[in-house]
């Protein structure tokens, strides 16, 4: 009961720590002599208590936690430093892999790509890489709204080239932003447009007057309804927002001994298993889509969290519901 | 408020207002009146679920409005499926608890329909919401029994029905597996999705904290039995409220950020 009190009571303290913290609360000294003595506590439980060994529903539940508790610490990184030391086997438990199309990796690094973690005993090359984005979104054209000072209100497809008379002037569309930011480079301003997933799209427009002369202005979807002295156009933007992506995609082969021995296409939720490693799709080049950039886990221990899993939640279904629906159908049946 | 002046809403507001009137016929004596307005509620309810399901072309589950719009199409069921084969009491308040589930998706979330981000499209998504929001109703449940007891310990034993603390017992019990599931494949989806099944997120210690109440409940009902009623009474209260925590607080609040966020 001590031992459940106190995970809940260091659970809620770590959810007021963030994630990052409470990992570092829950692999510190302390708590690893937590776990071993919580795994303990199971075994010494099973030896005193016969009804865990005799119930097959508490058996399960049982068992089924000290898999987890064993599987977790031997995936940990103190696990692999143990199995690398004791049975002289080496594999990096996690870290990060940038790889750019048509290149080849086999090296695990840090999160910032500034240490080197690991080496893979084979290459992973990044064939392709592609985001798909939902339809609604593609089909839907970006818009100008226009209200000029007489009160009238006009509409056009915000695209460049698209035109629009207002009376004696000419509205054009010049470009699109989907995300506009102004950058310093050598003492100039340089407007940019910083890739798919922009948080300030905008549109540029050039207006021309009769007498020859044009300007420019810049329209920002989040800056709805502005109006310019100089021609007094009320102008808005609506973009759609950014397109949102519905899924992004790294087509991978594993490279070793110079043949191509495996070939997979991953994405969120689909990673590629292969050496005793899981690769997944983490991140890529938001700006030109030439690399993406994958996360690489260890299997170490895995396979028996699962087994614990798969025991924990029968053991909780036999012990709680089917032990009850047998007996409510066997004393059906005797009546 | 997010009031809905749209067809949802529309449902939303029916179901909320047969839930309450059959609350109240029940309360003053008309049963039979009260079960058939309760289902007419119920109906309501599903179609405004079917709706949404429909409209944002995904099982609703996403954000906090269609979180509780579900939540609102299973105390009806649960409802019944308590009374006839648990033996549970408690029905007025099953009614009671539709109504109070089912507000915050009619007058407090926004309903503008979101697309599915990459992590959330996996089969997993279904299974692992489905299972967690029909064991946060069921030990809603439990804690109203819990409460009941502590209230008054003799309990509704007409109708062959069970006392409030085998009442808490028994709903825990049917609970309790959906809560394990949903912690199960939620770590097995994490896994899938972002690499760890296990991330330290606060939403995952929090659930893990709700777990971890309810297991702590049966381990005292073992040692004690009855003999300390008021306090498996009192962990069935604390158990919905790390409950409340997990589903609400944590995604609401600021203090809390994690991968979780995008269910807010």
């Amino acid at each position: 009961m001590l031992a459940i009190g106190l995970l809940a009571v260091l659970s809620m303290a770590g959810a007021f720590y963030g994630a990052e913290k409470a990992k570092l609360l829950f692999n510190s000294i302390p708590l690893v002599f937590y776990w071993y003595l919580l795994s303990v506590l199971f075994l010494a439980g099973f030896i005193e208590f016969t009804r865990l060994r005799r119930k097959p529903g508490l058996f399960m539940i049982h068992t089924g936690c000290l898999l987890i508790l064993c599987g977790s610490m031997w995936g940990s990184e103190a696990g692999h430093r143990i199995v690398k030391r004791f049975f002289g086997i080496q594999k990096t438990p996690n870290g990060y892999m940038l790889i750019s199309k048509g290149d080849s990796e086999k090296y695990i690094m840090a999160e910032d790509f500034g240490r080197r973690l690991g080496e893979l005993p084979f290459s992973i090359k990044l064939k392709d890489f592609r985001i798909e984005y939902y339809q609604a979104y593609e089909k839907t054209p970006p818009q100008l709204d226009i209200k000029t000072q007489e009160g009238q209100q006009f509409q056009l497809i915000a695209k460049p080239g698209e035109e629009i008379t207002l009376g004696r002037d000419k509205l054009r569309v010049v470009r699109t932003f989907t995300n506009f930011r102004i950058r310093i480079e050598d003492n100039k301003k340089v407007i940019t447009d910083e890739g798919p997933q922009g948080e300030n799209p905008a549109v540029e427009v050039s207006i021309e007057t009769p007498d020859g002369n044009s300007h420019s202005r810049f329209v920002f979807e989040h800056f709805a309804g502005f109006s310019h002295k100089e021609d007094g156009l009320q102008l808005s933007y609506t973009s759609q927002g950014p397109q949102m992506i519905r899924d992004y995609f790294s087509d991978l082969a594993i490279i070793e001994n110079g043949k191509e021995v495996l070939s997979k296409t991953i994405e969120v939720n689909h990673p590629l298993h292969y050496g005793g490693y899981h690769f997944y799709q983490h991140s890529y080049d938001s700006e030109m889509q030439k690399y993406t950039i994958l996360s690489v886990t260890s299997d170490s221990g895995l396979y028996t969290v699962y087994a614990g899993y798969w025991m924990l939640v029968v053991g909780t279904l036999w012990q709680f519901w089917f032990r009850h629906i047998a007996k409510y159908i066997k004393d059906k049946k005797n009546k | 408020m997010a009031i809905k002046y749209t067809f949802l809403g529309l449902l939303i507001y029916l179901t909320i207002a047969a839930y309450l009137f059959a609350f109240l016929a029940t309360i003053t004596g008309k049963k039979k009146t009260g079960q058939v307005i309760y289902l007419m509620g119920f109906i309501a309810a599903a179609a405004a679920f079917a709706y949404r399901w429909h409209d944002v072309r995904h099982v609703p589950f996403q954000n906090m409005f269609e979180v509780f719009l579900s939540m609102g199409i299973f105390v009806y069921p649960l409802s019944i499926f308590c009374r006839r084969l648990l033996r549970v009491s408690g029905e007025a308040v099953d009614m009671l608890i539709g109504v109070i589930l089912l507000f915050p998706a009619g007058f407090v979330f926004h309903a503008e329909p979101q697309m599915l981000p990459p992590a959330l499209q996996s089969w997993l998504f279904m299974p692992h919401v489905a299972v967690y929001l029909i064991s946060y109703v069921i030990m809603v449940k439990a804690a109203i029994q819990a409460f009941c007891y502590l209230k008054d310990k003799t309990g509704n034993t007409k109708e062959n029905l069970v006392g409030y603390e085998e009442g808490t017992y028994r709903m825990i019990c049917f609970g309790f597996p959906l809560l394990t599931l949903g912690l199960i494949l939620g770590s097995w989806w994490g896994k899938l999705a972002w690499g760890d099944y296990w991330g330290w997120d606060p939403k995952e210690l929090w659930s893990l904290v709700s777990w971890l109440v309810y297991v702590g409940y049966f381990h005292v009902r073992y040692m004690f039995g009855q003999k300390h009623a008021r306090l498996n009474s009192s962990l069935a209260i604390l158990g919905l409220a790390a409950i409340v925590i997990t589903l609400l607080w944590v995604n609401l609040s600021r203090i809390f950020p994690g991968l979780h966020s995008y269910a807010g």
